[in-house]
């Protein structure tokens, strides 16, 4: 009986082991001595409070709904400052503590202001580097991100940069036109194309028309995805809060809550561009 | 009798857990070495990927400044240079890094040479080589600086008691990797 007993104790000695193997290559390696900022809990953070409520509340919306549909996650971050670290460097830290992007997919996308130190940063996850190349980053970054800060205009910069990256990473949002009706549904009107089609009333009315279909659709086929998005809608009110319900019932209801971040593990390695204005 | 069993118990207990101790640490010794190679061989695509970005980008500035012969000579030889090098033991991984260097500079005397042609500048292609050759600079920084971290933690490992004991058993040996962080990250200062 005894032999039974002491025998059981070699696992532990393998346990122990295992054990210290595990705490050596454990350990963090601290490199920084700025420390890195907390990940937010939505796809929009805002640090120096520079945007306009509505359009923290359409990108986390249209980030959001881009996540549900192709498991891909956009996260814009407006910082304070860069604490004197080198912008390319910091945001590919920051890209990496919070994980941006689904694990092996890699595919997430960081756009990064440093309002103080004027930078701006695109980091591109390895997964969209095809897609989102480091010349079409710095287009956006050059051509559209830049202008509108210099305007004085962080909302247009950031919707803009938006729009485009989700057109450049292919997203399904740009093509079943949730795009336009979400920064619609919180007031922005998007590109030149879209006020065009707004001149005639009669377009209006049809489109205000599709709405009430759509919303009463997505109740049929989703009704309980009543929770709504969090924060409610304003402008189109329930319309609004009705298309992030059904966003999330389409997307096959794999999490409710709706809205918030949490990091799914991806990775990058320097691609993207980076700017000042 | 009942202490005989006792005692060979405890024996074989103690040669069981050294043997599985033996084990373990082997295998994560493999783990960690792979983890480097892997490492390397991000860094040799993102090197790779630079190279392939130049002859586009000389034949671009050619085509507006055909009197800068010189630089647009000195980057060609160094990329061929470059792919000459096969890294297999300490002193290759020296000769990688320094022809790898002579390329940097020879690349960013190309582009202050750019900047004395307005048109080039203004060419979109040129402006697109630009900003993938800018990406690829920073490519090269976060492989260069993960490889390193991930030779450091395997030779921090293997260096230390006791795991040195299976280590020198079992053949494993130090990693070499580069001695700076980053290649030439700031870039020269041009006034005009």
């Amino acid at each position: 009986m005894e032999v039974k007993v002491y025998l059981l104790r070699v696992p532990s000695f393998l346990a122990v082991g295992l054990l210290s193997v595990l705490f050596w290559v454990g350990v963090p390696e601290v490199r920084a001595e700025v420390a890195l900022p907390q990940a937010p809990s939505e796809f929009v953070l805002d640090e120096p409070h520079v945007l306009r409520n509505q359009t923290v509340r359409a990108l986390n919306r249209l980030f959001w709904a881009h996540q549900q549909s192709t498991g891909g996650q956009v996260v814009f971050a407006i910082f304070e400052s860069l604490q004197g670290q080198d912008p390319v460097d910091w945001t590919n830290r920051i890209f990496k503590a919070w994980k941006i992007g689904q694990k092996g997919k890699d595919n997430g996308i960081l756009l990064a202001l440093y309002w103080k130190d004027r930078k701006s940063r695109i980091e591109v996850g390895y997964g969209l580097e095809p897609l989102l190349t480091d010349a079409r980053s710095k287009q956006i970054i050059s051509q559209t991100v830049r202008p509108s800060l210099k305007n004085g205009d962080p909302d247009g910069a950031l919707l803009g940069a938006a729009q485009e990256v989700l057109e450049v990473i292919q997203s399904p949002l740009v093509a079943d036109g949730r795009l336009q009706s979400i920064l619609r549904g919180e007031g922005h009107l998007v590109s030149k194309s879209s006020q065009r089609g707004f001149q005639s009333p009669w377009s209006l009315l049809f489109v205000i028309f599709l709405w009430a279909v759509l919303i009463g659709f997505s109740r049929l086929i989703s009704p309980r995805g009543r929770e709504g998005w969090r924060g409610g809608g304003s402008g189109w009110g329930g319309g609004g809060s009705g298309w992030g319900g059904g966003g999330s019932g389409w997307g096959g209801g794999d999490s409710g809550g709706g809205g918030d971040f949490s990091g799914g593990g991806g990775a990058s390695g320097g691609g993207g561009a980076s700017g000042d204005w | 009798m009942k202490n005989f069993w006792i005692a060979l118990a405890v024996v074989l207990g103690l040669v069981g857990g050294v043997f599985g101790w033996g084990v373990s640490t082997s295998n994560s010794l493999v783990a960690l070495d792979e983890t480097v190679n892997e490492k390397w061989s991000q860094v040799e695509n993102v090197y790779q990927r630079r190279a392939d970005l130049i002859p586009n980008l000389v034949n671009t500035v050619k085509g507006y400044a055909k009197h800068e012969a010189q630089v647009l000579e000195e980057v060609t030889k160094a990329r061929a240079q470059v792919g000459q090098i096969r890294v297999n033991d300490p002193k290759s991984l020296e000769r990688f890094e320094q022809s790898q260097g002579q390329l940097s500079q020879a690349l960013s005397h190309l582009m202050v040479v750019a900047e004395k042609y307005p048109e080039l500048k203004a060419d979109q292609n040129f402006l697109n080589l630009q900003s993938q050759l800018e990406g690829t600079e920073n490519r090269i920084a976060v492989e260069r600086m993960r490889f390193i971290e991930s030779a450091r933690s395997y030779n921090s490992y293997l260096r230390s008691f006791p795991q040195s004991l299976i280590a020198s058993m079992r053949g494993f040996a130090v990693r070499p990797y580069f001695k700076s962080e980053s290649t030439a990250k700031t870039p020269p200062q041009v006034q005009f």
